[in-house]
């Protein structure tokens, strides 16, 4: 354990080093931010300016979950993707070889080596959108903060396993770069309470692509308005997905073949 | 005449190559699909807004014809080419392009035009049904659709000049991918597909008529469900024929002066 936090502490430090070297990252990556996020509050702004609630949930309640849908977008943005996005072309040019060889889980390696620092405002506007609802709320309890945080970790984990799972495809099918996008596509629908939606998108914003868990369960903790049940679900729910993307990825390793192969 | 001979040869050959590259990559084409599904989800989140009564004159059936048409205008247009120039030149894959006596716009244009025309029965299909599932079908305005035709080709003109200048400036940037996400979501916002641009302020709106965003969704789509006046149809087009001209005018201009600077990689 000890031995990856040190292992961590190194990637960490070395992504940083190197995103320093392209600078002006972080103005054109700050300023898309603040567009994307931009936009996102003139819809919730246009929404409301027509209805008193979207789904049962007012205005600040709405912003609490846009706060966090914005949080685990740059989730996704800061570690996810740069560490996923590389995995297709790795197996491809058989250089995936050399994370097998490393003396360390090749999922921690696989999972962890990058890091995009250039994504951190957006992180920190989500932050600060998801505050402002609760401040604006009043809605500053301990047990709901509790409640908040660890149901935030149980969304990161199982996004961490569908992005996983999504990029081990890439061992059988070559072009699996656009699976980002499929998620992505389905993750969209996570700026909206899934009591907005018709039942049946409901049912499968739930079930089969699991958003539900990811912002509206989080958001719903924060305000205080969590269903227990939901919640149990959502420790369950990351469990499974993250044992099950683990024993996804293993499979996948034990039959790769190298380039050529 | 042999010119022109020659021309339809050039595109035959490249239409054919094109298509039979494209075939192989179907999978990839769906999740394109799928991957441009956000008008469907803020129809879904429209539809439940106008569950108790119409909002600004749009009830269920109209918000799903609105939001069908612009997932429609979407699949149509979609453009890629910011992403592909970039590369090219950053890692030195236009050289090759430059040699062929052929100006390397003209494969861009095949490849994109080649996707739309694979996807257009699915899409069509798809649309059609689904518009009739929820009812939107009786909202369109089907005398227009040979408009709506013209529209689209033409919104698909003024969105790839404009994707291929702002790809250009990677002979000056290496940022220019950067400008994918940005055009998409000010598209997106100020073109009406999340929103129809009928239920912003009215001042703001005033100002998004002249956009070349509100060219690519909001007018196509109007066409087909807003029933526009016929001096709003005559203005839309003229725009989208503006726009077209700034934007073809501003590629040739950063392709020329950009290609003075171009040196390849090592070079």
């Amino acid at each position: 354990m000890r031995r990856y936090l040190g292992l961590l502490r190194l990637f960490v430090a070395n992504s940083i080093q190197l995103e320093l070297e392209y600078r002006i990252n972080l103005l054109v990556n700050g300023f898309n931010s603040l567009v994307a996020f931009g936009a996102g509050l003139a819809v919730i702004y246009a929404m409301f300016g027509q209805a008193g609630s979207i789904g049962g949930w007012s205005f600040h309640e709405a912003l609490v979950l846009f706060g966090v849908f914005l949080m685990i977008q740059s989730y996704v943005e800061i570690l996810l993707f740069p560490n996923f996005s590389q995995l297709p072309e790795q197996i491809r040019n058989g250089s995936f070889d050399f994370v097998l060889l490393k003396p360390a889980s090749s999922q921690f390696l696989v999972s962890f080596r990058h890091l995009s620092i250039w994504q951190i405002p957006e992180l920190l506007i989500g932050l600060g959108v998801a505050l402002w609802g609760m401040v604006a709320l009043g809605a500053f309890g301990l047990v709901p903060l509790a409640a908040f945080l660890l149901l935030l970790v149980a969304a990161m984990a199982i996004v961490y396993a569908i992005c996983l799972m999504l990029a081990t495809l890439a061992f059988w099918v070559v072009k699996v770069d656009n699976m980002s996008e499929l998620f992505f596509a389905f993750f969209a629908a996570g700026r909206f309470p899934v009591t907005a939606f018709p039942a049946w998108v409901r049912l499968l914003l739930t079930f089969v692509v699991p958003i539900a868990f990811i912002t509206t369960v989080p958001a719903a903790a924060a305000i205080g308005r969590l269903d227990p049940v939901m919640a149990a679900l959502a420790v369950v729910l990351a469990i499974a997905f993250v044992a099950m993307s683990r024993w996804f990825f293993r499979y996948a390793v034990a039959s790769y073949t190298s380039a050529g192969g | 005449m042999s010119d022109l001979r020659h021309a339809v040869r050039v595109g035959r050959v490249l239409f054919a190559a094109t298509l039979s590259l494209l075939a192989e990559y179907r999978a990839e084409l769906a999740i394109w699909v799928v991957a441009g599904s956000l008008p469907l989800i803020m129809m879904f989140a429209w539809i439940g807004i106008a569950a108790d009564r119409p909002i600004a004159g749009y009830d269920a059936a109209g918000f799903a014809a609105y939001f069908l048409t612009v997932f429609y205008v979407r699949q149509m247009t979609p453009i890629w080419v910011l992403g592909v120039l970039d590369r090219a030149i950053r890692k030195g894959e236009l050289s090759p392009m430059l040699l062929r006596p052929l100006h390397p716009f003209w494969p861009h244009a095949v490849e994109h035009i080649s996707a739309v025309l694979m996807r257009v029965p699915a899409i069509t299909l798809f649309v059609a049904a689904a518009l009739w599932l929820a009812g939107g079908l009786p909202r369109l305005d089907l005398l227009h659709l040979p408009l709506f035709v013209v529209a689209i080709l033409l919104a698909w003109t003024v969105l790839f000049n404009l994707h291929y200048s702002f790809g250009l400036l990677a002979f000056w940037t290496d940022q220019a991918a950067a400008l994918q996400g940005l055009i998409y979501t000010l598209n997106m916002i100020f073109g009406g597909g999340l929103v129809p641009l009928d239920l912003f302020p009215p001042a703001l709106r005033h100002i998004l008529l002249y956009t070349p965003f509100r060219c690519v969704i909001d007018f196509p789509v109007s066409l087909l469900v807003g029933r526009p006046a016929a001096t709003d149809i005559a203005f839309g087009f003229a725009l989208q024929l503006l726009w077209i001209a700034i934007f073809v005018g501003l590629r040739r201009l950063l392709w020329r002066r950009g290609l003075q600077r171009y040196s390849a990689v090592g070079a």
